[in-house]
């Protein structure tokens, strides 16, 4: 598990500018017409040369698109009124998913507590890795530069600018996920649970909640 | 020493807090990977992917879109493998660009 010391002084390039496009570089309309012709007529090639089936890049894409918060926000909806189940999901992310009927494409899913002591937040330095078989796409800030350099560095400074202050008594740790290994945080339940329906539950958890950068107003 | 993609650490300045819409290309894309990289194919794993992005060079990665920089890591690495060549699909798109006009 990757946890950093945001005080040790570590020998890395302090300060790498980038502009704001190059945090986040975004195609203009040629570009993105000129990716969609090539990665049609790729998609082509692929078909003729027999790798893909004609028609089955459409059917992935479906399914690529129907993952999402729903099955995040159930999965700790879940966790919330039932202590063991918790357990399980805490132990291997991946089997407790499959409980619910998700599939969790990833080598492993990693599911780590937020507690009154201990503050989650999840990242991918290297690339953009993310529990995508179970949150989907992820947001466009979680993929910038910016996110994926200075989340390691000043976390509580980047929680601030999400507009989330974390008490100094509370421990901030950071997750650096990798192509094998996807985090997912567990956020606090709320006040009062006993009695409250697993779905309203679901209905409070937002995505940002199960990246570390937001908490449930308590 | 560090690649240019190993970018954990150094203060950069602004998160851009902006919510982008998912294009319909960029999925293909991912699509497209995901597909070739399954258990019956295994022509591009996650880890050529990066692999090939990684290699760019550090003007390439930093001009790049994010899934753009995955298309152009998936021709690099289907090149290699002999899979295509890439005068073979840029003349595919250039056909496909001309054809509307000639019928």
């Amino acid at each position: 598990m990757a946890e950093r010391d945001t005080t040790d002084p570590c020998p890395l390039p302090l300060r790498t500018a980038y502009t704001a496009q190059e945090a986040l570089v975004v195609e203009d309309d040629a570009g993105n017409a000129e990716a969609a012709r090539i990665t049609t007529i790729l998609e082509g090639i692929l078909v003729t040369k027999g790798l893909l089936a004609k028609g089955e890049a459409d059917q992935e894409i479906e399914k690529i698109e129907t993952p999402g918060l729903h099955l995040g926000a159930r999965l700790v909806a879940r966790a919330w009124v039932d202590p063991d189940f918790k357990n399980r999901l805490l132990a291997d992310g991946k089997l407790a998913a499959a409980e619910l009927g998700m599939k969790v494409g990833e080598a492993q899913l990693v599911v780590v507590e937020n507690t009154p002591d201990v503050h989650n937040l999840i990242v991918c330095t290297l690339c953009s890795c993310y529990p995508r078989s179970i949150l989907g796409q992820p947001p466009s800030w979680y993929i910038s530069k910016t996110y994926r350099s200075r989340a390691v560095r000043e976390p509580r400074t980047v929680l601030h600018e999400f507009g989330l202050d974390i008490p100094e008594a509370v421990r901030v740790r950071v997750h650096d996920s990798n192509a094998d290994m996807r985090y997912l945080v567990l956020p606090m339940p709320p006040a009062e649970t006993v009695g409250r329906h697993e779905i309203d539950l679901a209905g409070l958890v937002s995505r940002d909640m199960l990246i570390g950068t937001a908490v449930l107003q308590r | 020493m560090r690649g240019y993609h190993d970018i954990g650490g150094s203060l950069s300045g602004p998160i851009p807090r902006t919510e982008l819409p998912w294009l319909d290309w960029e999925k293909r894309v991912e699509a497209i990977r995901n597909l070739l990289g399954d258990s019956t194919r295994r022509v591009i794993s996650l880890d050529e992917m990066r692999r090939g992005f990684e290699s760019f060079g550090p003007e390439k990665y930093r001009t790049l879109s994010f899934y753009r920089r995955r298309l152009e890591a998936m021709i690099d690495i289907l090149e290699e493998k002999g899979v295509l060549t890439r005068a073979e699909l840029a003349a595919a798109v250039e056909n496909s660009v001309q054809e509307p006009g000639e019928t």
